[in-house]
């Protein structure tokens, strides 16, 4: 067993088996079922396919982005089908095929140039647009590929300008060659084809053309002028002149080339490596559609999953992008929530972390602006959807659910103690300053208009304290008896008690700012 | 910017009064005001009763008590207003209430004594229909069941039958306010009774405790824009005359009258800036420009003629610091006690009420406020209410009539050099 | 006419009708909306936080600002926040001074001067305009308006109408030639704020809210706020339409042009005229 059946067959079981955790699912989904579907399973096979082949999506995320990733794909596919998997798709397809002969030599040089420079693209693109957003692993991937590239490179440069190569080639398809021969050959390789030879050559004219002879009858049939592979051979001349690689160069680049290409393999069904693969898949399964309520499926919503591929345009675009600028909780946005939530559904995920995730469900307004601008077509709006049910199914109902699993008194007693900040930072709020309340005077105009108090059927058992009897609290300086009312939290904010107050008591902001105090109280519980 | 004909500043009874006969007589109207002044009403309109107040003289004729008052008394607002002025007023202001689903009653020329929240009687000149019953239940003694409810402040049927002990065949009962428990509110209560099967299970708990009552009293809870037809239907399920007593503020009352002038006023086009004081007012070019509201969220209105009816330290017209009482919006001089220490009798109940009572402003015939020079201090700008000076209406029983009357002059007047 | 147009969070997904009538009658009134990538007004999170709902209304309405336009916006909770904001804003400069801090990093500027209409104020402005382009008055229609809390209350904030006694939204709906009734509950709560925080008040203030718009005699409960027309949808009874949508039937759009279903049952009254 040699390096490359080692490597390729590990990097093959990776693969095998990573896809097949991904793609099995995850048993016990914690999310409710999906809607009835909407049996539209393959009308928009064309639309997703144009969504596929022509990135159009990625395109309406910007031109930036659409040029790097074409350029990349243009670049990088034909040479993994046709240059990576040569022996089982080129060679038998191209009678003749020989790797370093045209067009394949410049060919392979356009296509990684072009696959490198998309690369690029993307890199500037990330390093501009999405530098917050960005994780290892979007690095590791444009790393990966871009090494891929640049070794698959400096092999074929190391190779052309190599002499242990040379001798290896001579040794092999011109055995008979004397010494002569062989340094007319050596010679004209030198000259024409940029090889670097330890020892000094003839640059006599007749030498040359003997050379130029032997090269036709013996070399030409495989190898054409290496200055075909242009950037490799521009890449091989920067060498400073004199320098003769040792020849172990050229083994290293190719197993660091090889050994890239298997570890980009091993890895493909890990985070966002997958997306080449899921993604496109997403596209096939969305059928063009922009909308949420599909795909209706569980199987369906595992693949939307899995299909993200980190790009942040839907960060980038979040209607709730200012309360994360704010509050700080990355999962407001929907690409970290994304991953937070495949977390937890692989039950993965607890304390802060799902608080922090459980904090950005209900932040989400539900806009669809995510899924509308999703490259993959992720239907977000759908996991967003369905995952806060879910998240509110196991007691993970936010702040409100919080304050709502423990009685007023409770909450008295726990937060009796502590110094409960204002809101904000600008130092007390309403409910903290006395000339909030100077006016009141208990006439309960507040209780007497408020809808809530009046289809309760006992305000006392349901809602714990009235709102004057609330305001009347705070102006004796007892918010924390306030705090976890059930009035506070079940307050519609109709503003009718702070409107109808004969003495301009803002009733309906204190009961405002009383649930921001709660909400904070709660974010800062546990955290320094 | 409009530029109205009217500004009337304040919404209580005498703002709402202004409005209303400033609008009917054809004017453009402004109105500013917080709420207050209405919603803290009983829903009585008294006229006159009480004179002088030193004796507790209770006057069964009320313009026979309005004769006395202004020869005692001649600088009294009412001194300003003659009789036929203060019917007409009262009459047209009773019929827009009618119209807008709010019956009043009572006997021409006479006042009638009414049961209060507490069990004692008070004199008043016009009362919400929904009450008469109670007049009439106590003038006979009639055999009458009064109803309270658990959890209802503010309101005892038993307190009331002990106070009226002359009246043995009342007999009193408490029951549960059908689908509300805990505390009630007196609001909710009445929205909720606007519901034809929360009426019927309030008259099937009742029915049993009936016995030979002919006579039903209930709080005032029974409804909220229509509550003629809630007594009526109430009167039909239980087969008896049922009223209600009016508890005690803010009860049922000042939003029942919130609720008609904010439904009729603004069809008559006046333009209602609703919790919005008035902070200051100056005149240029012959028109008054009035900021309304404070700080960013203040609007400016101009109008050419005014009516300041913003009542008086609660309505927040008048306003006092340790040494003096002013006016709020023109800063116009106040009738007021000389010094500090007059302000106010050594006892609280002392029967000849306190000299604060009194503060307010000086007007001429025409209700116009006094400048500092004892001359009107605009010829267009008319004061109404319980801002006036020299009356002191919860003692003498007569603040609505009042308010209604000297609304109804100031327009008149206004109007006359607009 | 041209106002920067924010149709507010729900509308894509939750209440596409809504956007749809309002830019049909925009269009057909000649009134201009431009459209601008607009983050939340910062209404939703104000439970949550004073400073990302306050953030959240500024940076919508510095976008405008450098629009150079007024904002209109067609839901009553988004005008509510953005008018709460800059109140907020105008009364504490220490929040006014972190909410500059926050636009700087964007190059935003501070929103002074934008300022914010809801799309019956627009409406109301140019009622002659709006008048005359009905061309199918709905003389056949009796209309509950329903004001909604958050453009009404607190009125010293929100500037939207008298809030005891508004009249704007009946004088807008009578201008189409349909019947504006009194009703009782008129200025209640729909109840929505409390969906998803406490469902059994929620269900029981939209309850009231219909019972009393049925009870007034009236063939339909009109919204003109993406929350409220989302709460009363769920409910029964009454049927419940957007106002844009009564407006764009009397300008003689069609009813599928403002994502109406033409076989509802209230649209057959205007077919008897």
């Amino acid at each position: 067993m040699d390096f490359f059946s080692i490597g390729l067959g590990l990097a093959c079981l990776s693969f095998v088996l990573g896809l097949a955790w991904r793609v099995h699912g995850r048993p016990g989904s914690r999310l409710p079922r999906p809607s009835a579907g909407h049996g539209r399973v393959n009308r928009g096979l064309a639309a997703g396919l144009a969504d596929i082949v022509l990135l159009r999506r990625t395109l309406r995320g910007g031109k930036l982005r659409w040029a790097g990733h074409t350029l990349l794909l243009l670049g990088f596919l034909p040479l993994l089908v046709l240059h990576a998997m040569d022996g089982i798709v080129t060679r038998p397809l191209f009678s003749g095929y020989e790797p370093t002969l045209e067009p394949w030599q410049s060919a392979r040089n356009i296509l990684g140039l072009a696959a490198l420079a998309g690369l690029g693209l993307l890199a500037w693109h990330r390093g501009r647009r999405l530098p917050s957003l960005s994780r290892f692993q979007d690095w590791a991937l444009l790393g990966l590929l871009a090494s891929i590239l640049l070794t698959g490179f400096l092999l074929e440069a190391a190779k052309m300008s190599s002499p242990a190569d040379f001798e290896r080639m001579v040794a092999d398809y011109f055995p008979e060659a004397d010494s002569e021969e062989f340094i007319a050959l050596q010679a004209h390789w030198a000259r024409e084809n940029g090889v670097r030879f330890e020892r000094f050559l003839p640059t006599a004219q007749e030498i040359l053309e003997q050379g130029r002879e032997l090269h036709e009858d013996r070399c030409a049939g495989c190898h054409a002028a290496t200055s075909t592979a242009f950037a490799s051979r521009a890449l091989a001349d920067a060498l400073p002149a004199g320098i003769v690689l040792p020849r172990t160069v050229p083994p290293i680049f190719w197993h660091l080339h090889v050994g890239l290409s298997f570890l980009a393999l091993a890895l493909l069904p890990w985070g966002k490596f997958l997306h080449p693969l899921a993604s496109p898949a997403n596209l096939l399964a969305r059928g063009g559609r922009r909308d949420s309520g599909f795909p209706a499926s569980a199987l369906g919503r595992n693949l939307a999953l899995e299909a993200c591929t980190r790009c942040g345009q839907c960060s980038l675009h979040c209607s709730v992008s200012p309360s994360r600028r704010v509050l700080g909780n990355a999962d407001i946005l929907p690409m970290d929530k994304l991953a937070d939530l495949r977390s937890w559904l692989d039950r993965s995920l607890d304390g802060a972390p799902l608080a922090d995730l459980v904090e950005g469900s209900h932040v989400c307004t539900e806009c669809l602006r995510c899924t509308q601008v999703c490259p993959a077509g992720i239907d977000l709006q759908d996991l967003w959807m369905s995952s806060k049910a879910a998240l509110s199914e196991e007691g993970r109902a936010g702040v409100d659910g919080e304050i709502r699993k423990r009685s007023a008194g409770e909450w008295a007693r726990e937060l009796g103690s502590r110094r409960l900040g204002g809101v904000g930072s600008s130092g007390p709020g309403l409910a903290d300053r006395a000339e909030s309340f100077w006016g009141c005077v208990q006439c309960t105009t507040c209780t007497g208009v408020c809808p809530v108090v009046a289809v309760s059927t006992d305000p006392q058992r349901d809602l714990d304290l009235t709102p004057q009897q609330i305001m009347n609290y705070l102006r004796m300086g007892l918010k924390a008896q306030t705090l976890g009312a059930r009035m506070v939290w079940s307050c519609t904010t109709c503003y009718k008690c702070q409107e109808h107050c004969p003495q301009g008591v803002p009733v309906a902001d204190i009961l405002y700012e009383l649930r921001q105090l709660g909400a904070g109280t709660l974010r800062h519980k546990g955290k320094p | 910017m409009n530029t109205y004909d009217v500004m009337v500043i304040g919404s209580g009874f005498a703002g709402m009064a202004a409005s209303l006969f400033a609008a009917k007589r054809g004017l453009s109207v402004a109105q500013a005001g917080g709420t207050g002044g209405i919603d803290f009403s009983t829903g009585f309109i008294d006229l006159m009763a009480v004179h002088p107040v030193a004796g507790q003289r209770v006057w069964e004729d009320p313009y026979a008590a309005l004769a006395a008052l202004r020869r005692d008394l001649p600088l009294h607002p009412y001194a300003h207003v003659t009789d036929d002025e203060i019917a007409a007023a009262l009459g047209e202001f009773a019929a827009f209430l009618g119209d807008n689903g709010l019956c009043y009653t009572g006997r021409p020329g006479r006042n009638t004594l009414t049961l209060t929240s507490a069990g004692t009687v008070k004199p008043t000149y016009l009362l919400p229909c929904s009450a008469w019953g109670g007049v009439e239940a106590l003038e006979a003694k009639a055999p009458t069941l009064l109803v309270d409810f658990h959890g209802l402040k503010g309101i005892s049927a038993r307190q009331i039958a002990e106070v009226r002990a002359d009246w043995p065949e009342l007999r009193t009962a408490r029951v549960r306010f059908p689908g509300m428990g805990g505390e009630l509110y007196p609001e909710h209560m009445a929205w909720s009774m606007a519901d034809q099967a929360r009426r019927i299970e309030l008259a099937e708990a009742v029915r049993p405790l009936l016995g030979d009552a002919r006579f039903v009293g209930f709080p005032a809870i029974f409804g909220m824009t229509d509550t003629m037809a809630v007594v009526r239907h109430m009167e039909e399920l239980l087969g008896r005359r049922v009223f209600e007593i009016p508890t005690l503020p803010p009860s049922i009352a000042g939003p029942r009258l919130r609720a008609a002038f904010d439904r009729g006023l603004p069809v008559l086009g006046v333009r209602t800036y609703t919790q919005k004081l008035v902070s200051a007012a100056e005149v240029s070019d012959g028109l008054f420009h009035f900021t309304a509201g404070s700080g960013s969220t203040a609007v400016r209105i101009a109008a050419r003629g005014a009516v300041l009816a913003s009542g008086r330290f609660f309505g927040k017209g008048l306003k006092a610091d340790r040494h003096a009482v002013r006016e709020a919006v023109f800063d116009l001089p106040v009738s007021q006690p000389g010094k500090r220490e007059d302000w106010h009798r050594a006892e609280f109940f002392d029967p000849r009420g306190h000299g604060i009572n009194q503060a307010g402003l000086e007007t001429d015939a025409a209700l116009r406020p006094l400048g500092a020079d004892g001359r009107p201090f605009h010829p267009r700008l008319h004061a109404a209410g319980a801002i006036l000076a020299h009356q002191d209406w919860m003692r003498m029983k007569c603040g609505a009539g009042l308010a209604i009357a000297t609304a109804c002059k100031a327009v008149r007047d206004l109007n006359q050099n607009l | 006419m041209r106002y920067a147009y924010f149709p507010g969070c729900k509308i894509a997904h939750h209440l596409p009708a809504h956007g749809m009538s309002v830019e049909a009658v925009c269009d057909r009134l000649g009134i201009g909306l431009v459209r601008e990538e607009f983050t939340c007004c910062g209404y939703p999170v104000r439970h949550e936080s004073q400073d990302a709902s306050v953030f959240s209304a500024l940076r919508s309405l510095a976008l405008a600002q450098r629009l150079g336009l007024d904002l209109m916006t067609p839901c009553k909770c988004c005008f509510g926040n953005f008018q709460h904001a800059r109140h907020q804003v105008s009364q504490d400069e220490n929040l006014k001074l972190r909410m500059k801090n926050l636009l700087d990093e964007e190059r935003l500027p501070f929103p002074e001067t934008v300022r914010v209409h809801h799309l019956l104020q627009v409406l109301d402005e140019s009622l002659d305009t709006v008048s005359k382009a009905v061309t199918r008055p709905l003389r056949n229609l009796r209309l509950a308006c329903h004001y909604g809390c958050h453009a009404l209350r607190p009125a010293a904030i929100t500037h939207f109408d008298d809030p005891l006694a508004p009249t704007v939204f009946e004088r807008v709906a009578a201008a189409t030639g349909a019947v504006p009734l009194p009703w009782e509950l008129r200025l209640e709560c729909c109840g929505y704020p409390l969906r998803g925080r406490d469902e059994s008040i929620s269900d029981l203030l939209m309850a009231k809210k219909l019972a009393s718009a049925q009870a007034s005699g009236a063939d339909v409960l009109v919204t003109a706020c993406t929350y409220c027309q989302l709460q009363f949808g769920r409910g029964g009874g009454i049927p419940s339409v957007l106002f844009p949508q009564i407006l764009g039937l009397a300008l003689g759009l069609s009813p599928e042009e403002l994502g109406l279903t033409p076989d509802a049952p209230w649209l057959c009254r205007l077919e008897k005229e």
